[in-house]
């Protein structure tokens, strides 16, 4: 075991990377119950059962009014009927770093201008469709050529579906680009488990997509990323939580 | 090797890529089991399938249940 440091810590909004203007971070993720308490109950003391799952998330850090910076990208998510894809990243996005993915429907956005002090900023943000815990699939790097991703080995095969989840932060290709999450038994051949939304020319995008719940997910997982002939390159960062 | 037709996108090895619908004869033999029973692929060669086939020598008889088309009876 190791215990990290928060300063390696990463969040990616939709297709921004807030961690140059953020300084404090975090997720939760919560699980209603609701009281099975009936007369007689053995023990003395109430019972219950598991009820739906919620998450929330929060940051805040320094303001910066640029654009793409993070003022305009947490200002213009409030209000949105478009989620965004919220991705945090403990120790960093290193491939098999643990993340914590959402699908965020921001609910507060503040900015503090202290006389004494540097303007800073903070956000809520409620997930929609619950918060889950994984693993980065590929490093938030800039990519110019196919690649597959190292695989991370979970150990096990899990059969409850899971969620993939990308943010092209950056894209100068001009050609399309695919982003796939896989799977495999052996860690030699692997299957398709997500394809996402096929990337158009210099296009940026965040996605976020389900694996229906009661499909396995083989012990191995991996990113790869299929480049049409062009030039340019693409930064991206590729997650999967296992449910 | 048997054909096999592909039902999901597989990679493998060496540097390999098949597309739901391709019919291959090169996946690697310890990779055949686990993408069958999660029905990734499926046997496409019909030798092979022959070979599958067990004969009793005794004749079943079409039931009636199974010449009514489906939604209405015949008649």
């Amino acid at each position: 075991m190791a215990f990290i440091h928060g300063k390696n810590a990463v969040v990616i909004h939709g297709v921004f990377d807030l961690s140059d203007f953020l300084n404090d971070a975090s997720a939760s993720n919560s699980v209603e119950t609701a009281e099975t308490t009936t007369f007689g109950v053995s023990g003395g003391a109430k019972t219950y059962i598991t009820g739906l799952r919620e998450g929330t998330a929060s940051a805040s850090g320094l303001f910066d009014g640029a654009a793409s910076a993070v003022d305009v990208v947490l200002q213009g998510s409030i209000g949105s009927e478009t989620l965004a894809p919220v991705t945090i990243c403990p120790n960093g996005t290193t491939l098999g770093e643990r993340v914590q993915t959402l699908q965020a429907k921001t609910t507060a956005y503040e900015v503090s201008s202290p006389v004494g002090d540097v303007v800073s900023v903070s956000y809520t943000a409620q997930a929609d469709g619950g918060l889950d815990h994984g693993v980065s699939l590929a490093t938030l790097a800039s990519i110019s050529a196919s690649t597959n991703h190292t695989s991370v080995d979970n150990g096990a095969a899990t059969s409850d579906g899971g969620v993939g989840q990308i943010h092209v932060t950056e894209n100068t290709r001009n050609s399309s680009t695919v982003l796939k999450v896989q799977h495999s038994s052996d860690n030699s051949t692997f299957a398709d488990l997500i394809t996402f939304s096929s990337l158009g020319s210099t296009t940026t995008a965040s996605e976020r997509i389900v694996v229906a719940d009661g499909t396995t997910v083989n012990r191995y997982v991996r990113a790869i990323s299929t480049l049409s002939a062009g030039t340019g390159a693409l930064t991206y960062h590729i997650s999967f939580s296992r449910r | 090797m048997p054909k096999y037709l592909v039902k999901v996108g597989l990679n493998y090895p060496p540097n390999r890529r098949a597309e739901a619908g391709d019919v291959v004869d090169d996946l690697p033999a310890k990779s055949i089991k686990w993408l069958r029973d999660q029905n990734a692929i499926e046997l496409a060669d019909a030798n092979a399938k022959s070979d599958d086939f067990v004969d009793t020598g005794v004749e079943v008889e079409e039931s009636a249940a199974e010449v009514i088309t489906e939604g209405k009876e015949e008649g």
